[in-house]
Parts: C-alpha cells; structure tokens; sequence
C-alpha cells in the first residue's frame, strides 16, 4: 500500500455582493487551513471556433468536524483553495459514520483563445 | 540478598517483594495540562486549523494521556497517591513502608505526611511527626524511625503513607508522545466500541514504541 498523501487546502468563505456600480462582485476570504485527500476526477476541454475553455472537477476529502458539516450544509458560500486555485464545491457526500465527507470541486480556467 | 534479612518480613525486609502495603488509593491526579498539544493533534489528524472539535480533542488527549500512565506505570504530571499498611506487630522499632511503582521516578517523592491510627477501643488517626520519617531513594520506601506504641490492634490497615510523585521526564520522549498520537488518532476513527470489520495493529505500534519504557511490575 502506498503512502496516503493529504494535500494542504485553504477553506474560504465566499460573500457575493454588488458594488457600486452595479457589478456582481465574489470575495474570498481565508477561513481555515486543513488537510485532505484530493483525486482528480476529470479535467475537460470544450473547444469553440474561437475560444477554448478548461474545467476540471477534483474529489476532496476531510474529516467530519463541525466545520465541515458547515460547508455541506453552506455550500455555496465556501470554496476551497488546494494548489493556488479556489475551488467552489459541486457535490458532497458524508459518509454514513460521520466520519468523512466528500466534496466534489470544480473550477474553470479563463478561457483563452484558440 | 540473603536470606537472614527476612527475619522479620515483610516490614523489616530488604528487599521489595513482596510489597508490603496492603491498599493503595489514587487521591489526586492532574486532569487539566495538556501533554499533547493540540498543535500536535491537529497536524496528527490533518484538521491542521481546524479548530472546531479542539474541546473534544482535548478530552481525547487526556483520555489518551490516562492510558498511557496506566500502562507505563508512570505520571507524566504530578499525581497524589495513599497507601495502606497493615499493622507491623511491633513498635518502637524503624519500619520501611514500601511505596509502590508507579511512583519510582527520577525525581523520587514528596512524602505529604505519614498517619497512624492509635488508641484502641476507640482507634484515631494521628499524624506522625515528620522528624520520626524519611524517604528513602533508593529504595523507593519510607522508613518510619519509631511508630507509636498505642497503634491501632483493631484497625485493618492502621499506617498510611500520603504522598506525591512529580512529573516524569519520560513524558517528554518523542517516541512516547508518538505512541499517544497513535492512540488518541485510534481513539479519533473508531468512536465505537464495536465495529463490523476486523481491525489489525501496525507492526511497530504502541506497544512496540512503550516497551523500553514500561517498568517490571511485580
């Protein structure tokens, strides 16, 4: 068996708010730092006539602690930053003894030109 | 040791088997210092800063703290033990009053105070005068210079010996601590005290680590 290796992730709060002129804005704010279990779980390119656009979907797993519970029940206002990129959370799974909880991850790299 | 100076065993022996104390009481133990940290804790358990299960951590940790004294026999902070002696059958005479293991340590003792009931029919405990005792070392006992011709015939247990054991520097060793994290990282995942799979210890695990460091109780 290999070595199980827990990766250093940043849970964020996330507030959406308008300023003042009117633009939707989102602001990460640092919350907590942990670790957890990261799987890729796929990476996809949709390519247009002009642009090509990266998003990727990543596993992250942590322990069941009353902080986390707090993200499963808040989903949309946590991200998690793990490898410099902040990601929103798509799914959650606990599981069943309370013990761990998964959160699938997604993020979109700015697209760019062809 | 020769045999000669068991003559009048067990009170009068030289040597500490057996023991001759008849009971002994836990009266005190610290239940508030941390030995682990939970610095150590959360990065043991990847929540790193997070901190929203740090009270249960900590009573995770002193439960852990707990075992692991009891099983090495010894107090990683200072604890407060009574211990009972039957009656020697003589007076006027020295006595050695043995301690029991779990307080031989590097830092020996502190004997709190030495308590003798006397006065049959009606038998109370007095205390005996520090000068009529010491603490001996080395051969972790006290040796109580004279006791009271008027010691209690009727009281099972009529000499008691109250003292403290100071803080093991044992506690400080990494590979104790490690064993207590991997007790307090046991005690973390499995919160039931029965489980649907059968679970096997890691070679090299707590045991292993403590073995060097737990003393032959008799």
């Amino acid at each position: 068996m290999g070595i199980v290796r827990y990766e250093n992730l940043t849970v964020k709060n996330v507030v959406n708010s308008t300023d003042s002129v009117g633009e939707y804005t989102t602001t990460l704010t640092d919350w907590f730092l942990t670790r957890g279990l990261v799987h890729d779980v796929s990476n996809t390119l949709r390519i247009s006539e002009r642009y090509r656009a990266y998003s990727d979907l990543v596993n992250i797993t942590l322990n069941y602690t009353p902080n986390t519970k707090e993200m499963v029940d808040n989903q949309n206002l946590y991200a998690i930053n793990w490898r410099g990129f902040d990601w929103r959370i798509s799914d959650v799974r606990e599981s069943n003894d309370r013990m761990k909880i998964t959160f699938l991850c997604y993020r979109n790299d700015p697209v760019v030109p062809v | 040791m020769s045999i000669e100076n068991l003559t009048l065993a067990p009170f009068f022996a030289a040597n500490r088997n057996p023991f001759n104390y008849a009971k002994i009481e836990q009266v005190n133990r610290d239940l508030m210092t941390e030995w682990l940290t939970l610095e150590q804790i959360t990065q043991q358990l990847n929540l790193v800063d997070d901190e929203s299960q740090d009270s249960y951590l900590s009573s995770l940790e002193l439960a852990t703290r707990f075992a692991i004294e009891d099983y090495l026999g010894i107090s990683m902070f200072s604890t407060q033990y009574r211990i009972y002696y039957g009656n020697p059958g003589f007076f006027s005479n020295a006595i050695y009053l043995d301690l029991p293991e779990v307080s031989a340590g590097y830092n020996g003792v502190t004997i709190n105070e030495v308590r003798c009931y006397i006065g049959d029919p009606n038998p109370a405990s007095v205390t005996i005068n520090q000068s009529q005792y010491y603490y001996d070392p080395t051969g972790n006992r006290v040796v109580v210079k004279s006791i009271p011709n008027s010691i209690s015939q009727v009281i099972a247990n009529p000499l008691q010996v109250l003292y403290t054991v100071p803080a093991n520097f044992i506690a400080q060793y990494p590979i104790v601590q490690q064993a207590g994290l991997l007790m307090l990282t046991h005690l973390y995942n499995n919160r039931s005290n029965t489980t649907e799979t059968k679970l096997n210890q890691i070679p090299f695990g707590i045991e292993q680590l403590l073995r060097p460091y737990k003393s032959l109780v008799m």
